[in-house]
């Protein structure tokens, strides 16, 4: 079921307003009415399914903690989604960090388009491709394009120099064009190799 | 390469952009778990508060219970005193006649048979028998006298049977020992003022001797502690005239202490990948913790003095739960870590004795307490009202580390384990503190005082080091305790 938010406004003052009045299953309905979106997001940062579903749990643990912090002045929709982000940023800095050492070599593919690779490849599979990227670069990967920042905010976010956040996001890049050509060989042998 | 891969990120962002699914209902669960855990730390935390407003209630009562207890009991006391003795004289009123009997058997009583008897019962040692002898005719005779008329009262009967001439004549040396015999009475004591009498035993017993050898007076038996200057002096009757000397001298205070932690952290070196300060303030609370120990000082006059002692103060913290991931210890051995404001401890439960590195574990509240034994060295400014004196005090301690403890619940699964860890990394095994405070001593006697302290300490240099995040902890102590002065 999808529900926008910005559609329910009404509802959601009156949800945040039972919320912080500790009122467990208003609690319940707002975690309900957020949850799928939120766990999309939580899907792309995390390595697996019980890594996002951790993230979430923390997240909306942390939402429930600060909502008095929310002033209505933007959508709510979005705070959520910041504090998802930084849960999810948190969870990355509490990992080792482990630098993957890769040998990356792109074979040239055949042209396709984007809207004819996405009627190949179903959104699970993107997913795992974005899921099965080394840490530090899904983090800047999912920083740079979902979230919209730039090098420079990710590098302070993340603390580490701007050099490497490009270095990382480019590093990214190669990695899924890797898999995602591995993936149309597969889905369609004859244009690839012909 | 194709172009289309160039901008590959534009084909992640359609396809994944607005990706919704749905969690497992465990998600949900385990939110709902988190926030009945935030409630109950927030109950926990105001109960806490509660705790010690209590505590600090307690002790402002008991030390005005004790105060106006004793106030009371001292009143009672000198009420039931003065009833008595109020009593007792109006008994003495009542039995008027009976005293004139007494009267009239000392009258017709022979001298000579008194003070044999007086002799004999080893009240009266005289070195001058005859003078004495003749003595106590002459007065006899005068008191015969005097107390043949209608308003002869009961202490004019007694003070016939008493010998108690005027202390401050050099003559007499008469001792007498009833404290109540102080005051003579003038009209009685001028012929005995070049005489040498002794009466050892208290004066009273002479005069119950007396009266014992009347069957007549019977009834006066119960008179034997009434005489008649029955005006004690009350002993300590200015209550705030306690004496606390002002010469130079050392004093000993032992106590006990309920203490409310707190903790200032610092970033040292705030990398990525280490939790911020801000964090650890936000996931850390102080719970009940304690002190107890002695201290001794020096006054130097009635203002200043310098003490220091030796005391045991134990610092406890809880840390709200979370996920831990197992990493390589120091040793090189993969274990999970349990990162507090005092250190980094490492655990192994038995459940997962092999764990990789990155594996997980979920916590319940952590706890972390330190032991330290602190000997601090103060100076106090005195100032002294009656009974009560107050003191300003400012010093520094020297904490020294016994032990440090972390323990918490863990648990993977079905699986749960109580762990505990007493090495705590990064730890120092000394920090300075300073510590200020006001004091308040009420004097129960003149050596004896009870104290009561409100202090606060906060260190001034971290207890660890090499460590991400620099901890300054502080108490704030409530010292209860008796001073002893020597």
């Amino acid at each position: 079921m999808f529900v926008n938010p910005t559609e329910h406004l009404e509802e959601i003052r009156q949800l945040i307003k039972a919320c912080l009045a500790e009122d467990r299953n208003a609690q319940r309905n707002l975690y309900e009415l957020l949850a799928p979106q939120m766990f999309g997001v939580c899907l792309r940062y995390a390595n697996n399914r019980e890594e996002a579903e951790d993230i979430m749990q923390e997240g909306f643990a942390q939402v429930f903690k600060s909502l008095h912090n929310f002033n209505y002045s933007g959508s709510f929709e979005g705070w959520v989604r910041k504090i998802m982000v930084r849960c999810a940023i948190a969870k990355y800095r509490q990992k080792t960090k482990l630098h993957s050492v890769l040998n990356i070599e792109i074979e040239d593919i055949a042209a396709t388009n984007n809207e004819e690779i996405l009627s190949q490849l179903g959104k699970k599979e993107l997913l795992k491709m974005v899921q099965n990227l080394p840490p530090a670069y899904r983090l800047v990967f999912n920083l740079y394009v979902f979230e919209g920042l730039k090098h420079r905010e990710i590098a302070e976010e993340l603390g580490i120099s701007e050099g490497t956040s490009k270095s990382n996001f480019h590093d990214a890049k190669v990695i899924l064009q890797r898999v995602v050509t591995d993936s149309m060989k597969i889905a369609n042998p004859k244009s690839t190799n012909g | 390469m194709d172009k289309n891969l160039q901008n590959i990120e534009d084909l992640f962002k359609k396809g994944l952009e607005g990706n919704e699914e749905t969690p497992s209902e465990n998600v949900w669960n385990n939110i709902d778990q988190s926030l009945e855990k935030e409630n109950s730390l927030k109950f926990r935390k105001k109960y806490y508060s509660l705790k010690t407003a209590t505590a600090i209630l307690v002790m402002v009562v008991a030390l005005l219970s004790i105060y106006i207890l004793r106030n009371e009991l001292q009143k009672q006391t000198e009420k039931q005193k003065n009833e008595k003795l109020g009593k007792e004289n109006g008994v003495l009123k009542k039995e008027k006649p009976a005293t004139n009997n007494l009267t009239e058997t000392i009258k017709n009583h022979q001298p000579e048979k008194n003070f044999s008897l007086l002799r004999k019962e080893g009240k009266i040692k005289s070195t001058n028998g005859d003078a004495n002898r003749s003595l106590l005719k002459r007065n006899n005779a005068n008191e015969s006298l005097k107390s043949s008329g209608e308003n002869v009262s009961n202490e004019a009967a007694i003070n016939k049977l008493i010998i108690s001439p005027r202390p401050t004549e050099k003559k007499s040396s008469v001792v007498v020992n009833n404290p109540f015999l102080k005051k003579p009475q003038e009209n009685h004591s001028n012929d005995f003022n070049s005489h040498n009498l002794v009466i050892q035993p208290p004066a009273i017993n002479f005069e119950f001797a007396q009266i014992r050898s009347f069957n007549a007076l019977k009834n006066l038996k119960h008179t034997t502690t009434i005489s008649p200057y029955t005006m004690p002096k009350k002993p300590n009757s200015n209550r705030s005239t306690i004496h606390i000397p002002s010469t130079p001298q050392f004093y000993a205070d032992v106590f006990y202490s309920p203490t409310i932690p707190f903790s200032h952290l610092r970033d040292d070196d705030h990398q990525s990948g280490n939790p911020s300060s801000r964090e650890f303030e936000k996931k850390e609370s102080g719970t009940y913790s304690y002190s107890f120990g002695f201290s001794i000082g020096y006054q130097f006059n009635h203002k200043c003095s310098m003490q220091s002692g030796i005391s045991f103060s134990t610092l406890n913290m809880d840390h709200e739960p979370e996920k831990i991931y197992a990493e390589r210890d120091n040793r090189g051995a993969v274990k999970f870590p349990i990162n507090t404001s005092s250190g980094k401890g490492y655990i192994l439960p038995s459940f997962t004795s092999n764990p990789r590195i990155g594996d997980s574990l979920d916590t319940k509240n952590i706890e972390h307490s330190l032991v330290y034994t602190v000997i601090p060295l103060a100076f106090k400014y005195n100032k002294t009202f009656g009974r009560l004196s107050a003191n300003l005090l400012a010093g520094l301690s020297a904490n020294i580390l016994i032990k440090g403890k972390i323990s918490t619940e863990v648990k993977s699964g079905n699986e749960s384990e109580l762990e505990r860890t007493g090495e705590i990394h990064g730890l120092k095994p000394v920090y300075i503190a300073a510590l200020a405070g006001i004091g308040f001593d009420y004097a129960i006697f003149k050596n004896l005082s009870l104290t009561f302290s409100p202090t606060i300490n906060f260190a001034i240099d971290p207890i660890n080091k090499n460590v991400p995040i620099r901890s300054y902890p502080g108490t704030i102590d409530f010292h209860s305790g008796v001073k002893i002065r020597f």
